[in-house]
């Protein structure tokens, strides 16, 4: 999504600052982007109706700025150009989440929707399933670790209006639940113990240069789209 | 001192030094392949049997074929139903990890460990608590070494080229 540039000659307020510095445009079609200006109000231009009231008075103060003082007319401003294109397109309500396994995945993350279907097979292996001692794999594991693959991957789409990559849902050691994120450039494996109490363990590495790596261990109740951002960038 | 000469077989083994331009074999569960084509991550760990961890097994080169590799599988499982993969001597002590020949033996044989002079046993280098399961950085650097000798069924990319 573009940013929108600013025409001096169209009388803004705080708000189009706001709106503007954040980089963040509100697609009123696509879901309640819930933006605020810089002094962190709920900003007031969360609708095309909005946006039409604020260039009406904006257009009113020119009108009485080139009754003082002679101006050219002004041209159509990006902004303008904005608020015409939003209002050509048919408005609909955001899509709701797909239910998936008693996931409420994000329409924005339908991409989850296959991995998260095969992946549910695991469920139905037993102790020794592959004749080498490996264990079994329980639903709350796999519940835990998928969960926590689509809060990074919401959070990341929320901030970054970028649709995530979409994680490979592996079997891991012991009965963790291993989650692999791949780029042409970097991956990133997550794994997800079978143990609450353990924090999640990962490691990412760069493949053209070795030495730019991230390794840790985090907590899923903590913001983590940062893995996402780092795998990314 | 050799064993079991009425069935012919030699043993015990010495334990030998591993060349570093050798490979080592590896079975691979056919439920053990990732939508890449490449093996879980998970294959790449320590082994909890009844509350102990052993090290990763695998086979060296020299005195197993891929073949062989698959056809130990035990457990009931048919040897088909694994793929094998192949990975360097050199390589995987870059990851670091210590490789160590581990020739199994016993007379009579025990069909649950069978003998073989090609076992090779895969160890953390330098891990702080030795009976930890791999982390997911000696994981990851496992998965980027191997490369596929013997497919696992269903897998139909041929054989060899490294992932």
């Amino acid at each position: 999504m573009s940013h929108v540039a600013v025409e001096p000659s169209v009388g803004i307020g705080h708000e189009w600052l706001a709106f503007l510095v954040h980089g963040k445009p509100v697609d009123p079609f696509v879901g309640s982007g819930s933006m605020r200006d810089a002094s962190n109000q709920p900003a007031p231009w969360q609708t095309v109706e909005d946006v039409q009231k604020m260039l009406a008075r904006d257009r009113v103060a020119n009108e009485a700025s080139r009754s003082v003082v002679s101006r050219p007319t002004p041209q159509p401003t990006a902004l303008q150009n904005l608020f015409d294109e939003l209002s050509k397109r048919p408005r609909r309500s955001a899509p709701p989440p797909v239910q998936v396994w008693g996931f409420a995945v994000p329409a924005a993350l339908s991409g989850f929707v296959d991995p998260i279907n095969r992946s549910r097979a695991m469920l139905d292996l037993g102790d020794n399933w592959d004749g080498e001692g490996s264990l079994g794999y329980d639903e709350s594991t796999w519940r835990r670790a998928i969960e926590l693959a689509i809060e990074i991957a919401h959070r990341f789409w929320r901030n970054r209006w970028d649709r995530p990559l979409t994680p490979m849902i592996m079997k891991g050691p012991e009965g963790s639940i291993d989650l692999l994120w791949q780029t042409p450039r970097r991956e990133l494996l997550l794994n997800v113990s079978t143990d609450v109490e353990e924090p999640a363990t990962f490691y990412g590495h760069d493949r053209a240069v070795q030495r730019r790596t991230v390794e840790g261990k985090l907590d899923p109740a903590e913001r983590n789209e940062w893995l996402l951002v780092w795998l990314t960038e | 001192m050799v064993a079991g000469v009425a069935d012919g077989v030699d043993g015990p083994w010495d334990r030998e030094e591993i060349p570093l331009e050798d490979d080592l074999y590896m079975r691979v569960h056919k439920e053990r392949v990732a939508d890449d084509g490449k093996p879980e991550a998970g294959v790449f760990t320590n082994r909890l049997i009844e509350g102990v961890r052993h090290p990763m097994s695998t086979d060296w080169s020299r005195y197993s074929s891929p073949e062989e590799t698959r056809a130990r599988a035990t457990g009931h499982r048919p040897p088909l139903d694994y793929g094998v993969i192949r990975m360097n001597v050199g390589d995987i002590e870059d990851i670091p990890q210590t490789v160590e020949h581990d020739p199994v033996f016993s007379a009579p044989a025990d069909p649950n460990n069978p003998n073989n002079r090609a076992h090779t046993v895969v160890r953390g280098a330098k891990s702080k608590k030795p009976d930890e399961r791999a982390s997911p950085k000696v994981r990851l650097r496992f998965r980027s070494i191997c490369s596929w000798i013997l497919d696992p069924p269903g897998r139909t990319t041929g054989q060899g080229p490294p992932l």
